[in-house]
């Protein structure tokens, strides 16, 4: 279970996040929607404390993260997986190099053992063909997939995904929305998914939050989203330029 | 009237400047003797990552020998020709090989060849560094549970010191040969006489003293370059400026600690 529990975060005057709670359930997936620069990549790097905030608590099961000092904060960060949001594979190192490092590093394995691995994991997301390039020769959207298989080596309990298809061809969307389901069907994995893809969301998700404001504005099932009157919600899952809708000001 | 109050005024904020620049110097310090505790504790344990190591020893000796040798060789030929004027005025031609020799090595050869070293090996150590933060890819070696003190930094440091220590070891030989070249063509001092000479006056000491200048210079680039990269925010600007401001801090350090080694030396 993951909890965020009244969670403020301001970046100098700027309050990005403004006593946002959130409970998500073993095994489900909760997708986190609304406008970029809504705060949500700042919310969910909380998690693994690669945020601090400056009020609120976070717990994964019954461990306060918030508490935590860096050092202790390795572990957690084992069982709990994060994708970004743009690219973060290092550019040193080829595709098979990225995935293979947290298996070298924290499988205990060898090189070459993680060589095989890597190689199988990168299979699995369609790159196997690509392995021996760098980051920078392969396009966006592969990156994005990379990263996925990254994050997975560890065979987490917890994946936090941030857009983890924008920029994807629909078909490839595809795929990370069934692998997304997948690891919560058939492994318990509990995922939080940043997501602007209306397609996706409604077929993916348990549950939608949807920040507006620093705050959780709505809080439910695909089916509470579809059927809300709030204009806000409304305009978003729609769409719609226009409308009640305050955008956040570029800071 | 009011060319006194602009004076007054003027003078006022120049020393709130001055007091800024001083505040923000001390902090810098205090940020760069807090990264040297960090990098100390990053060698525990000491089992650094092979490839990593590995990567940065191949980076740092690849980018810096030939500089360095040509460096040297310049440092050692500019020393000559130096050197020789004054002892042709004293005609004293046969100390031109112990003047040269003993200001090479115990002085101008490390300190260019750090200063060399610094501008090449420093400014991509920042960049790169600097890039990986601004990429997040700092932050993903962190969500992988992967410490980047321990994975990323202390190789680079642990590099930085052994190949200055070397860079300068085999620096200061191209710099005796540069001058060796330089007194015969210049100061029709043969090679083998000049040689011979820098032999004679027996300048163990003084080699040991640059070598022992050399690592602590390759410590000091190490710590500031590693400092204005893990530091840099605001994008590719930020990394320009970090870039910059480690190339400027890292020569006052090799100045600084060029002089604190010499008087430490002195006195034991
Ligand atoms: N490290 C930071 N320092 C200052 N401001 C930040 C930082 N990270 C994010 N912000 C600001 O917080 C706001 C929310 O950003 P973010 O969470 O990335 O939005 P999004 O919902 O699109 O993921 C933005 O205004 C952004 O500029
Ligand atoms: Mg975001």
């Amino acid at each position: 279970m993951i909890s965020f529990q009244n969670i403020v975060k301001a970046f100098g005057p700027h309050k990005v996040l403004d006593d946002v709670s959130l409970t998500v359930p073993k095994g489900q997936i909760l997708f986190i929607i609304g406008t970029s620069g809504a705060g949500k990549s700042v919310l969910v790097k909380h998690l693994v404390g690669l945020i601090r905030p400056d009020a609120g608590r976070i717990y994964l099961d019954d461990v306060e993260v918030t508490s935590l000092s860096e050092m202790a904060l390795y572990p957690v960060r084992k069982r709990c997986a994060m994708v970004f949001q743009h690219s973060t594979l290092f550019d040193s190192m080829t595709l098979l190099e990225n995935v293979a490092l947290p298996l070298r590093k924290h499988k205990g394995l060898s090189t070459k053992q993680a060589g095989v691995d890597a190689m199988r994991r990168l299979e699995q997301v369609g790159m196997a063909e690509e392995s021996g390039q760098f980051p920078a020769d392969i396009g966006d959207g592969l990156r994005k997939r990379v990263a996925i298989a990254r994050a997975l080596t560890l065979d987490p309990e917890y994946v936090i995904f941030d857009e983890p298809t924008t920029g994807l061809d629909p078909m490839a969307a595809e795929s990370v929305d069934s692998l997304i389901r997948e690891l919560s069907d058939r492994f318990q994995v509990t995922s939080i998914v940043v997501s602007h893809d209306l397609r996706s969301i409604f077929k993916v998700a348990d549950r939608i939050a949807m920040l507006y404001q620093g705050k959780v504005l709505l809080d439910g099932s695909p089916a509470d989203f579809r059927a809300t009157t709030d204009p806000v919600v409304r305009q978003f899952i729609e769409g719609r330029p226009e409308g009640p809708m305050v955008f956040p000001r570029k800071s | 009237m009011n060319v006194l109050a602009w004076a007054g005024s003027a003078i006022a904020s120049g020393i709130r400047d001055v007091g800024r620049s001083a505040i923000s110097v001390l902090e810098e310090l205090g940020a760069l003797t807090i990264l040297s505790g960090r990098i100390f504790r990053s060698f525990i344990p000491p089992t650094l990552d092979g490839r990593e190591t590995w990567r940065a020893f191949y980076k740092v000796g690849v980018k810096s020998y030939a500089i360095v040798v040509m460096t040297a060789m310049f440092t050692g030929a500019i020393m000559v020709i130096q050197a020789g004027q004054f002892v042709a005025k004293a005609s004293a031609t046969s100390f031109v090989g112990w003047a040269a020799g003993f200001a090479v090595l115990a002085e101008i050869g490390p300190v260019l060849i750090g200063l060399m070293f610094s501008g090449r090996v420093g400014a991509n150590n920042t960049a790169e560094l600097g890039t990986m933060v601004v990429t997040e890819q700092v932050d993903a070696l962190r969500a992988l549970a992967i410490e980047p003190m321990h994975y990323l930094v202390a190789p680079r440091v642990l590099a930085m010191v052994v190949m200055l220590f070397l860079l300068t070891a085999l620096g200061d030989l191209f710099a005796l040969l540069g001058g060796a070249i330089t007194s015969e063509l210049l100061l029709d001092v043969p090679m083998r006489v000049f040689i011979q000479q820098v032999v004679d006056a027996n300048l163990v000491d003084e080699y040991l003293l640059g070598l022992v200048k050399g690592s602590v210079f390759g410590l000091s680039i190490a710590i500031v370059s590693c400092h204005f990269g893990l530091t840099v925010s605001g994008g590719a600007v930020g990394v320009g400026r970090a870039v910059n401001n480690a190339v400027v801090v890292a020569a006052i350090g090799i100045f600084v600690t060029d002089l604190a080694v010499g008087l430490t030396w002195n006195f034991l």
